[in-house]
């Protein structure tokens, strides 16, 4: 009886550790076809490079995480002069900070809607930012997309000036491959 | 008699989950977090599952070879030991800093082996001749 008793509960230890061991993780990497759009009265273009790591589970939110890199050097404003000048240190500094970067801290259902909020750096400044998102897709391949503003003067990106916005909207849509 | 053998699999599952615990805690804080790709709660459930499941292979090396069971349990633990660091290093490295997870996984194959080769002799006793 003792002994039966023990090998019942090593049959439900194993089967339960192994079950929990193999449940897949909600792991996704940034696949090819992304965007990156900024729109504003002048300028617009786009960040052409892009890459990074998600979690994401629709029905554990709080183990959501989104942790996302831009490439300066990838921008595009369909103007090469106005390329070139946006990777210098008066704007964003491309040789010290290569990469915008966003990392989540809490994703929140609104609705159909996502809002993922986490700390936007750019040319080294982070502020808090919460951004809106749908989410399409299922199972291996899901795509995330939305826009919100930035303004650049929060981070310290340019001077004030007459000819450049200071807020660019933003607009995204990044695909994302189960790893 | 499978009961001491049921105890030393739940011991060094305890005790490789705090050690790797430990360790991977601190690597994803100061160095590179990986916890996404590797999160801690797996590295216990593997542990738990692998430590059970050798138990189980340990307890029939015993009953099929009485002399030579530990021997034959042991060589065939370091040599999976062994092969098993293959898989961080041919895995499909498609995240970031996926160069430095061979470095932050080996050790956590170790552990276990190492927990096991120290408690067992422990556990499972040999009558002294």
């Amino acid at each position: 009886m003792k002994t039966t008793s023990i090998i019942l509960l090593y049959i439900a230890f194993l089967g339960i550790s192994t079950s929990v061991a193999l449940i897949p993780t909600d792991h996704f990497v940034v696949g090819d076809g992304h965007s990156i759009d900024f729109k504003s009265k002048d300028p617009s273009g786009s960040f052409k490079e892009m890459g990074g790591e998600i979690d994401f589970d629709e029905n554990n939110l709080d183990a959501c995480k989104f942790n996302l890199k831009i490439e300066v050097s990838s921008i595009s404003s369909g103007n090469g002069m106005q390329n070139k000048k946006a990777q210098t240190e008066e704007w964003f500094n491309a040789k010290k900070y290569p990469q915008i970067k966003f990392k989540s801290t809490k994703v929140e259902k609104k609705g159909s809607e996502y809002n993922i909020t986490g700390e936007l750096t750019m040319k080294g400044v982070t502020k808090t930012v919460t951004i809106p998102t749908t989410v399409s897709g299922s199972g291996s391949k899901l795509t995330f997309k939305g826009n919100f503003s930035v303004n650049r003067m929060d981070y310290k990106v340019g001077k004030k000036s007459d000819v450049v916005a200071d807020v660019m909207k933003i607009n995204f849509s990044v695909p994302a491959i189960k790893n | 008699m499978f009961k001491k053998y049921f105890v030393l699999a739940l011991v060094v599952a305890v005790i490789s989950s705090l050690i790797s615990g430990f360790y991977a805690f601190n690597y994803y804080k100061y160095l590179f977090d990986f916890s996404i790709v590797l999160p801690i709660w797996k590295i216990v459930a593997a542990y738990f599952s692998i430590a059970l499941i050798a138990t189980g292979l340990r307890f029939l090396f015993d009953l099929i070879f009485p002399k030579f069971g530990e021997l034959f349990f042991n060589i065939k633990l370091g040599f999976l030991t062994i092969i098993s660091i293959m898989h961080p290093i041919l895995m499909n490295g498609d995240f970031e800093m996926a160069e430095m997870y061979p470095g932050f996984a080996i050790p956590i194959y170790f552990i276990f082996t190492i927990i096991w080769l120290v408690l067992a002799p422990t556990f499972i006793k040999k009558p002294l001749k």
